[in-house]
């Protein structure tokens, strides 16, 4: 479902008080990014791997530039969006691979496995391998290499229901299904209801937005 | 067309990992094992020996390369074939420093050349060598005697795990690195101690399987070898 669809799914399910009654779409968007990211843990919980579904591609047209901080010698690459996190080391970036398919492989890691791998380890002499971190701004790499940083990246994110356009497919966990029954509209849904809108019975809310 | 015989150490920690359904976040721990399981391998049971030339000095040094884990043997060439150094537990391993130099002072011993008690008569000292060798483990250095200002060739053990190049696994090889992965997840991998025992037990019978193939003769070995205990005579 696209991200304007699933708005008005949830705008549509919701008990009005009157037929003027309006609600912010801001307070919509955060109750379903509130949720999406709280059925993703869940998925999360259950295999990780599953995350891969519901990730969005960047640098697939258009490599991501892979950057060299002056300051620290680190490579990196900005994240385009934001990302939600999740507990191992991947966090919202699930995938990281070169624009086309080669033997050059991604593998994230942490700052303490950075730091230790860096210093005697055999894997340090490992070739083809490089490592990435997760910040929350951006990613960094180790054991990056020249053919990399000329042809880019792309990478696979997991990014909060805010980050998509209002005509992007939003894919949340639809069979992830909640002790009570309820699935990702049900729970956004159950969200407001606890959250009744104040209804301004001298101006109908036209202050606003539906 | 099959596949190759030797696969590079991403790839066989790759196939572990897809094996077992393992998540990519443990790659690098992974691979530092494979390392470990590779090292172990070319210390105690694979053939796989560098044989490399080495340069021995004018004071009869051979300095030890940085990646020599064990010591095979040293050797001169004589017509065609390698001619090995005896081990002589004798020979002086000292030097003298004069004016910052390295020198040899003959008043102690170093680089005295070896004179062989030598006899053709009964209770003669039996075999002796031209080329003697003592190793400075703490210096890892070799001290030779019959050689000096010299070429000669030095066989050795290495971890083979190449700093500038790809680590390479043989295949025949490939499921004792999977029984050592899977043997270590034990210590590492929290609840998973109680089966260490038995994982390393299939990691011991793979080790036992790859040493069988490893010096296993072939039907024209065994022949070579006795053949080459007969004497041959002319039919008549």
């Amino acid at each position: 479902m696209i991200k304007s669809e699933i708005r008005s799914t949830v705008l549509n399910s919701l008990k009005r008080y009157d037929s003027t009654a309006k609600f912010h779409q801001r307070v919509l968007d955060a109750e379903c990014e509130f949720v999406l990211h709280q059925m993703l843990g869940e998925v999360f919980r259950m295999s990780p791997h599953s995350l891969q579904r519901y990730t969005k591609g960047y640098g697939y047209t258009v490599a991501l530039a892979v950057l060299t901080e002056a300051s620290t010698g680190i490579y990196y690459t900005t994240l385009p969006e934001n990302i939600l996190v999740f507990l191992d080391k991947a966090s919202g970036v699930r995938r990281v691979a070169t624009p086309t398919q080669t033997s050059i492989k991604f593998y994230p890691i942490d700052q303490r496995e950075w730091d230790l791998i860096a210093y005697g380890s055999y894997a340090n002499t490992v070739k083809n391998q490089i490592g990435y971190i997760v910040t929350p701004t951006r990613v960094e790499y180790y054991g990056m290499t020249g053919e990399v940083i000329t042809s880019g990246v792309r990478m696979d994110l997991i990014i909060p229901f805010s980050e998509y356009a209002d005509t992007d497919v939003v894919l949340y966990p639809e069979h992830i299904i909640g002790e009570e029954g309820k699935g990702f509209i049900d729970r956004v849904v159950d969200r407001l209801l606890a959250k009744p809108q104040t209804v301004n019975l001298s101006d109908q809310n036209k202050d606003k937005e539906e | 067309m099959t596949t190759p015989a030797l696969i590079s150490i991403n790839e066989a920690v790759s196939r572990y990992m897809f094996k077992f359904k393992l998540p990519l976040e443990d790659a690098f721990i992974y691979t530092e094992h494979a390392c470990d399981a590779l090292r172990e391998l070319h210390l105690h049971d694979l053939p796989n020996l560098v044989t490399s030339k080495v340069a021995v000095s004018a004071l009869g040094i051979i300095e030890i390369p940085s990646d020599l884990i064990g010591f095979n043997g040293l050797y001169v060439f004589v017509d065609g074939h390698k001619w090995k150094f005896t081990y002589n537990d004798n020979l002086i391993t000292t030097t003298t420093t004069t004016g910052g130099a390295e020198t040899q002072d003959e008043d102690y011993g170093e680089g005295v050349a070896v004179k062989d008690p030598k006899t053709d008569t009964y209770g003669g000292v039996g075999g002796v060598n031209d080329y003697y060798y003592k190793i400075d483990w703490k210096a890892r250095r070799i001290f030779v005697d019959g050689i000096a200002s010299d070429t000669v060739i030095l066989e050795y053990v290495s971890s083979g795990i190449e700093l500038t190049g790809t680590t390479y696994i043989p295949v025949m090889a490939l499921s004792v690195i999977d029984t050592y992965l899977k043997w270590k997840e034990s210590y590492w991998i929290p609840g998973q101690e109680r089966y260490a025992e038995v994982r390393e037990k299939a990691y011991n019978d793979a080790v036992m399987r790859t040493r069988n193939f490893v010096n296993a003769k072939t039907y024209e070995e065994w022949r070579d070898l006795f053949l080459s205990l007969t004497t041959m005579a002319p039919l008549r």
